[in-house]
């Protein structure tokens, strides 16, 4: 990972690592990577989005799912698009 | 871990569910990424440390997701899940007693030597400190044990693929392995550990709904052991220490002796700090401390698996209209086997597009463990085979394509088994017990060589062959010796998984005790040679320069007091 990945990848557990400079070494020769988590947050919206999408176009529909008043997909859908629009915004890729 | 077998769900002909169009384009997608993500990475791997070790630049967390999502397997979760519906809540001890100590123990005594000699491989450790005997042994059962595994995981997933959506078996096989070969080559062990990372995320946010959603069913956690007693009346499914005081008191006949001391050490501790395929993630991070750290998040993430394993599993037993049956009862009409129980699950509590999520989940399992296993295979072929034995001072560039072509040639390998396995299905059986075989006695002998500096190459080499040797002929005894099981597992009453516990435990006592025996009449090694290798002789670097926030070992307190507490809670 990046320098800076490595810095906004990682909680408190991490950050400011003293050793992190090492990173830099091999980054010249072909650019600088694109986090994982930018990938990972960029899926999640997707899926988000389509799950959102198949919830509330299935509403009411009355397949044969258990506990279907609770609307899984709804709240599911939500959260994966949130959670990933939150990785993208905090991991993309910037010059 | 030891993987619970999934064999002969080719029983079954009917298909648990049916995808929407949503469900299939999120599965496409994720297909979509996984390759493009390769041709992303191949640019990054134009060195042979950087496709086999990533370049040692992984983050702490990523290296540990990624080492924790090596080890979680969607063969794996299916299988413990089921055993969950068999056998209750002690199955729980698979992730807590046989992980968590073990995994701890990785982090903070045995990663540095790993990491401080700067080997490739853990066959490579046993090379610098024992010599080609004990490395070649160890590398050549590595590697086999890896290829085979990874065909029997491709052949399982086709089958189940097949059981719960109606996909065409030979479809599967060769679009997933040809998805792996394309993006394995590409990028080598930084393409495993990305995908790693996006299979850590899907199955967990995949698998989440159906602990939610089935304890808002049951009523909560009181509700669900309620409901359990109600339609299984008499049995103990949810504790995990007060039944195993006789042999006979719990669903797996097992006493608490095995659990602790053949779970608990000889096969986990086997396993998790020996077992290339896992130490391959850690090794690939940035500096020992994130190596450390990793393997502490790592640690915290297993110990949470069972919510999305272990209470699928009970959620199972308690709101199913029916009863799952065992494998050999499958051919009656209409009845879904343990093995069926998280799908089930899955289909029960999800609509349309979070079911694609689920089945994403589950396939992203299959192939990140199978591009993990290809990944593992080149890298010890490579560095512990092939340059060793076949051809010494190539080029680097050599080495590198060497590893691109294994990778291909490790995916036509597992492909070729999926076919065997689909002909002779019993391999899978003792695919799994062989593996225990071998892994358990490497434990023994790269202990006793990082802690005991006295320990002689030869003994490194006849303590492992020791191990080794003993549990293949524990195995073969009670095979043609039924009654011998009494013998070996202490109880004519041990179901196979405390049969296959006790023989760990007997293997790992065999390996420590030849190895101390030969050590004390062979030659050992000069000190010189063991520097950088050996407790005593290797410095360690302190970690008093860093905040106790920052420091592995105050994590590995903390998941060490949550990992009592659980064991106290569900007593």
């Amino acid at each position: 990972m990046s320098e800076e990945n490595t810095k906004s990848v990682t909680t408190n557990l991490d950050s400011g690592d003293k050793l992190g400079e090492t990173n830099q070494k091999s980054e010249p020769h072909h650019g600088k990577m694109i986090s994982i988590w930018f990938f990972v947050g960029c899926l999640l919206a997707v899926y988000g989005m389509l799950i959102l999408i198949a919830g509330l176009s299935d509403h009411g529909s009355g397949r044969d799912i258990a506990m279907a008043h609770l609307h899984a997909q709804i709240w599911w859908g939500v959260g994966l698009l949130l959670i990933g629009l939150g990785y993208v915004a905090r991991f993309r890729p910037r010059k | 871990m030891p993987q619970t077998a999934l064999v002969c769900l080719l029983t079954v002909n009917t298909r648990l569910m049916a995808l929407s169009r949503t469900d299939l384009l999120i599965i496409l997608l994720y297909f979509v990424l996984v390759l493009g993500l390769g041709v992303y990475l191949r640019r990054f791997a134009t060195t042979s440390n950087e496709f086999f070790m990533a370049g040692r630049e992984m983050t702490a967390w990523i290296a540990g997701l990624s080492f924790i999502s090596a080890n979680l397997g969607s063969l794996e979760m299916m299988g413990y899940a089921a055993a969950t519906y068999q056998y209750g809540i002690l199955v729980c001890h698979a992730y807590w007693i046989a992980a968590i100590p073990a995994i701890l123990f990785l982090a903070l005594v045995m990663l540095p030597f790993y990491y401080i000699c700067k080997t490739h491989s853990v066959p490579g450790y046993l090379q610098l400190r024992y010599g080609e005997g004990a490395r070649s042994l160890s590398a050549i059962s590595f590697a086999v044990m890896t290829i085979l595994m990874s065909g029997i995981n491709m052949y399982s997933m086709a089958v189940i693929m097949k059981v719960i959506l109606g996909w065409n078996i030979h479809f599967s096989i060769w679009v997933s392995s040809l998805t792996v070969a394309i993006y394995v080559m590409a990028g080598g062990l930084l393409s495993a550990i990305f995908n790693e990372v996006l299979q850590f995320m899907l199955i967990w946010l995949g698998c989440l709904v159906i602990p939610i959603v089935g304890l808002a069913e049951t009523g909560g956690w009181t509700g669900l052991v309620h409901r359990i007693a109600e339609r299984f009346p008499g049995q103990d499914f949810i504790h995990m220490w007060s039944t195993t005081g006789s042999f006979t008191g719990n669903p797996m006949g097992i006493h608490w002796t095995g659990i602790v001391f053949g779970w608990g050490l000889a096969i986990s501790f086997g396993y998790w700090t020996t077992d290339f395929l896992v130490v391959q993630r850690v090794m690939a991070a940035k500096d020992l401390r994130s190596a450390q750290t990793g393997t502490i998040i790592g640690a915290f993430f297993k110990m949470m698996v069972p919510l999305i394993v272990i209470l699928p599993g009970l959620l199972a037993l308690a709101v199913l209209p029916y009863k799952l049956v065992p494998e050999t009862m499958a051919n009656v009409a209409g009845a879904h086997t343990y093995n069926e129980a998280l799908p089930l699950m899955l289909a029960r509590y999800c609509g349309p597009g979070l079911l694609g999520l689920g089945v994403t989940a589950l396939i992203a399992g299959f192939m990140s463990g199978m591009a993990g296993n290809v990944s593992a295979f080149a890298t010890v072929w490579t560095y512990d085979i092939y340059k060793p034995l076949l051809r010494k001072n190539a080029k680097d560039a050599h080495y590198l394509s060497m590893g691109r072509w294994c990778s291909l040639l490790g995916v036509i390998i597992s492909i070729g088994t999926a076919y065997l396995v689909m002909n002779f299905s019993s391999i899978i059986v003792y695919a799994q017990v062989i593996f225990v075989f071998f892994i358990v006695p490497m434990f023994g002998t790269v202990l006793l060589g990082m802690l005991w500096k006295r320990t002689t190459p030869a003994a490194g080499f006849w303590g492992l062959l020791a191990g080794i040797l003993t549990s293949g002929g524990l195995w073969l005894w009670v095979k043609l010796v039924p009654s011998a099981l009494h013998y070996v597992a202490f109880s004519s009453n041990a179901k196979d998984m405390a049969e296959n516990i006790y023989r760990a435990m007997w293997s790992l006592i065999a390996n420590v005790l030849v190895t101390v025996i030969v050590s004390l009449f062979t030659k050992p090694k000069p000190l010189a040679e063991l520097k950088g290798l050996v407790y005593g002789l290797t410095e360690l670097p302190s970690q008093s320069g860093f905040p106790i926030f920052k420091r592995p070992l105050t994590w590995a307190i903390a998941v060490g007091v949550a990992f009592i507490a659980l064991n106290i809670i569900f007593w």
